[in-house]
């Protein structure tokens, strides 16, 4: 409680608390607050932002607001999926091989090794390829299955710390089974590591996601951040100057993110005492001054 | 020794798994896995053709664990079969022309990259709780955050088309003829000034942050406050003592970041045409071109070991204790 | 739970796997260490530091195996493998109250859950009864007011009331056995005595029996019946308090002992008298006397042959060539 008090505290957590909320309810409320129907023909081609049609219209004469609300849904979504998906999958693999070292550990262990050095986007480039227009769903899917190798390595050698620890000792020899040590004893002592993990993979998902489909992997008839980029991409907006059908998804891609990104610092500032009010960092400056009040006399 | 035997080992079975991958999944979808790499081709191909390409991927009918090696061979001897695209051109052909502006594409701009981003995080960690390290350290973790594809696109609308400082694509004008004359020379930087600038912009906070962090730490470390009581000024003993334990971890993460940086210079490549290999994958994505698309993930996987084999050996030469093998003694 | 209870311990052998620098090696933690613990009564295990002592009681809760010897209980073997059954009875007659106190409770649970969980486990205690139990143990051990202190996270108490969780933990599951690994050596000295004193008390109204483990031999003479010295992995002397307070009989204990006088004075500080050689690190191959690099009366074949275990009066034993 602590933890919450502290965030509520900090700046760059309330500035990336508030742009997290509006963007999540105006997904929520998309239907409510979109004027049009994202998918139909609801004005010229390529109309510069009025009154009307307030971020303008695509090339093929859709309404950019209503479309980037309409986004926000699936792209959140997928990010928040596939993050969920990475933050799972890390967790027990980390937990178990920090837990019960020996075999369990080489195996994991060796299997975090092999898909860090396999590089990211190749691989899902090849599976999305294969699989054909990629939807949402497995889109999310794949991002979460193969980038969880990072934070299951993060999780096992903060557990193997953990481990070491006499009240986890004491626990065993309280006679607690193994699945209780690691849910009640272990688990609540990461807990901040595995949210500023979550936050980081929910902020990976969403770029890897826009990327897939800016280059043509994802499913075009979808509506989200990455597919906006995407048609207006092919419909050379930049070009022609309709700089509005770029920009729109670019700043909410970007806002999106640097909301996370905001929230997860300062999430790592206040979990971390040593990047906190940091008292060896008090202890140099004070002697700093001092010999500086030393070389003056 | 042992140590780099058993890291080889590992790059080894690394390899088989991403070649095991592109084995496999051709052949877990439906239909003629021939038929699904190659699909328009196919109908152009003599029947000799089709055989040596059945050969290459071993798509033959024999049991499936000798067609697996038979596809291992041919990677061994990096035969990677024929582009569809351009056929019949061999994709490590096509691969080999694109890799050398990859790499340097990736190279300058993660040694800008690196050097710049952990003199910033230096002197944010220096500047702890100033203004500069209250704004630069979380700007460069929002930048971060915010995908290539924006950055990219950002750069190339203002100063490719808006300002128009700079070529809005390729990575060179095309009216020259490749040599080594100044005036080819000087077209391929400028077109790769924008290219180059995005990725160090994409990649500083991979070095800014941990550099910060370890500086920090180091900081309150007994050896520095030493330093800094023998009367050693502030700058060498920052440079001196501070930096270049900081600097270990960073190279560590070096490899790591690569994957990254993998990511990222592919978008860049694409979004300003630029010749290197992930231009060439946007192709063979737009075509369907899956030998193409197989033989970069290889290529890349290939260039990600090297990369950690480099820096498992910067980090013995780093690491007095590593080198001299006197472990925790 | 006042029924009585023996735990020996016969012929223990422990080797750890470790490596200097690159180069492997064997070495061995703990030879040929035969006691015995009772209800009521306390035996002290005092011996400078990496001399073994933590590895038995270690052992002996199994958190990790012998190498060879065995462990029982009223003569049944408790060492090796065990079903869940009857290592949970195990768990509830032998406990272990571990040195920091700042480690051994779980930062992120709140006092209450620390004592809830040995009545849980080992009694099934549920509802009102389960809370009634906390809050009378945590009463029992001088935590008061129990119904505030149960509520309080670890770094709200200080190191004395968090040893005393710890002591309540451990009688919570029932312990006849606690192996106590220098309970009070991290505490300040003003609160040690209290802490002793709690032992004390358990020890004279609940019959528990204690292995007290401690640097201090000052600390073992106040509390224990029995004491044993350890050195290098060896038991080299043990018998009653005045029997080894009084008439030490092995050099080793002799230095012990005339070091005490000075009340602060820790045992792994260097001792006066004896020779400046160099603790010996064991390993299986070495033979002879590990003292014998720092024993002033030394024989020839004290280098060559491990003394026997001679009675030199009654309970009373000494590993020396000397007697
Ligand atoms: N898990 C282990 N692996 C390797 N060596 C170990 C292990 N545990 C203990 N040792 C070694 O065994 C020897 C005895 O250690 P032990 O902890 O029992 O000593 P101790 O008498 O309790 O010392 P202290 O008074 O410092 O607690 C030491 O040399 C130690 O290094
Ligand atoms: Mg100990």
């Amino acid at each position: 409680m602590l933890f919450f008090k502290l965030l509520l505290k900090n700046r760059q957590a309330l500035i990336g608390l508030a742009i997290l909320s509006i963007f999540i309810l105006s997904a929520l409320f998309a239907p409510l607050l979109a004027p049009h129907d994202p998918k139909r023909r609801v004005g010229g081609i390529h109309q510069p932002p009025s009154a009307e049609h307030i971020l303008g219209t695509t090339r093929l004469g859709r309404d950019i607001y209503s479309q980037v609300l309409h986004a926000g849904r699936i792209s959140i979504a997928v990010g928040l999926a596939a993050g969920l998906i990475t933050t799972i999958i890390a967790v027990v693999t980390g937990l178990s091989a920090g837990y019960f070292g020996g075999r369990i550990d080489d195996v994991i262990t060796f299997c975090t090794n092999v898909i860090l050095v396999i590089p990211q986007l190749p691989l899902l480039i090849v599976l999305a390829a294969f699989i054909g227009q990629v939807s949402p769903f497995l889109i999310a899917m794949i991002i979460g299955f193969t980038s969880w190798a990072w934070g299951s390595r993060v999780i096992r050698s903060q557990t193997m710390a953990l481990r070491q620890k006499e009240f986890i000792h004491s626990a065993e020899l309280m006679g607690e089974a193994s699945w209780r040590i690691i849910t009640v004893e272990l688990l609540p002592n990461l807990i901040s590591i595995i949210g500023s993990g979550f936050i980081g993979a929910v902020i990976y998902s969403i770029m890897t996601q826009a990327t897939l489909e800016f280059i043509g992997l994802g499913d075009p008839s979808s509506v989200s951040w990455g597919t906006m980029l995407y048609h207006a991409q092919t419909s050379s907006a930049m070009w022609v100057g309709a700089w509005w059908d770029i920009l729109v998804p670019c700043v909410a891609i970007s806002l999106f993110g640097a909301g996370l990104a905001l929230l997860n610092f300062a999430v790592d500032e206040i979990a971390n005492p040593k990047l906190r009010a940091n008292s060896a960092m008090r202890r140099w400056k004070k002697m700093q001054k001092q010999i500086a009040r030393e070389s003056q006399a | 020794m042992r140590f780099f035997l058993r890291r080889l080992s590992f790059y080894l079975v690394a390899l088989i798994v991403a070649a095991s991958i592109n084995f496999f999944l051709p052949r877990i979808m439906p239909g003629d896995p021939l038929q699904i790499m190659f699909g328009q081709q196919m109908a152009r191909m003599t029947p000799e053709t089709v055989d040596a390409l059945r050969a290459t991927y071993g798509f033959t009918d024999e049991p499936l664990i000798q067609q697996y090696f038979q596809y291992l061979g041919s990677v061994a001897r990096w035969d990677l079969g024929l582009s569809v695209r351009e056929f019949p051109k061999p994709v490590s052909e096509i691969l080999r022309e694109g890799l050398i502006w990859t790499v340097v594409l990736v190279g300058s701009s993660t040694l800008i990259a690196f050097t710049l981003g952990s003199f910033l995080g230096l002197l944010a960690s220096w500047f702890r709780g100033s203004w500069y390290d209250s704004i630069a350290t979380p700007l460069s973790l929002v930048m971060q955050s915010i995908p290539s594809v924006v950055i990219c696109l950002t750069a190339l609308f203002i100063f490719a088309l808006g300002l128009g400082w700079f070529p809005t694509g390729y990575g060179y004008d095309p009216q020259l003829d490749p040599g080594w004359n100044l005036e080819f020379i000087s077209s391929v930087a400028h077109h790769a000034v924008l290219p180059v600038l995005t990725l160090v912009v994409f990649q500083m906070a991979a070095f800014m942050i941990p550099m910060r962090a370890n500086m920090i730490n180091l900081l309150g470390e007994d050896y520095i406050t030493m330093g800094r009581a023998k009367g050693l000024s502030s700058s060498r003993v920052l440079f001196q003592y501070g930096a270049r334990n900081a600097l270990l971890p960073s190279v560590t993460t070096l490899a790591m970041a690569l994957g990254f940086v993998v990511g990222g210079s592919f978008i860049t490549e694409v979004v300003f045409n630029y010749p290197g290999i992930g231009y060439i994958m946007f192709q063979a994505i737009l075509s369907r071109d899956y030998p193409l698309i197989q033989g970069h993930m290889l290529i890349f996987t290939m260039v990600m070991l090297i990369a950690n084999l480099i820096a498992d050996l910067l980090y013995v030469i780093l690491d007095p204790r590593v080198r001299t093998g006197s472990g925790d003694a | 739970m006042s029924d009585s209870i023996r735990l020996e311990v016969s012929n223990l052998v422990k080797d750890f796997d470790t490596s200097i620098g690159i180069r492997k090696l064997r070495m061995r933690a703990l030879n040929d260490v035969s006691l015995y613990l009772e209800s009521g009564k306390v035996l002290a295990v005092v011996g400078e530091s990496g001399s073994g002592k933590s590895t038995i009681a270690r052992i002996i809760a199994r958190m990790y195996g012998p190498t060879q010897g065995e462990i029982h209980i009223n003569g049944q073997l408790v060492s090796g493998k065990m079903k869940r059954n009857e290592l949970l009875k195990f768990r509830r007659q032998v406990q272990m109250v571990f040195q920091d106190p700042f480690g051994s409770l779980n930062p992120t649970h709140n006092i209450y859950h620390h004592i809830a969980r040995p009545f849980i486990v080992h009694k099934g205690l549920k509802g009102s009864a389960l809370k009634q139990a906390v809050i009378a143990q945590l009463e029992q051990v001088g935590l008061t007011p129990a119904a505030d202190v149960a509520e309080r996270y670890p770094h709200q108490l200080s190191g004395g009331q968090r040893q005393r969780v710890n002591i309540a933990r451990a009688m919570a599951a029932g312990a006849q056995i606690i192996l106590a690994d220098e309970p009070t050596s991290m505490l300040d000295v003003s609160i040690r005595i209290g802490v002793l004193n709690l032992m004390e008390e358990m020890r004279d109204k609940l019959n528990i029996g204690f292995m007290f483990i401690t640097h201090d031999i000052a600390t073992a003479r106040y509390f224990a019946e029995r004491i044993a010295v350890m050195y290098v992995g060896h038991m080299v002397e043990w018998g009653s308090n005045e029997q080894i307070t009084q008439s030490p009989k092995h050099p080793y204990t002799q230095l012990l002992i005339s070091a005490v006088p000075n009340p602060g004075q820790r045992i792994d500080t260097p001792l006066e008298g004896g020779k400046r050689g160099d603790i010996p690190l064991w390993t299986p191959q070495k033979q002879g006397c590990p003292f014998a690099g720092r024993c002033l009366k030394v024989k020839p074949e004290c280098h060559e042959q491990m003394p026997e275990v001679k009675e030199v009066a009654e309970q009373h034993f000494v590993r020396c060539h000397l007697y």
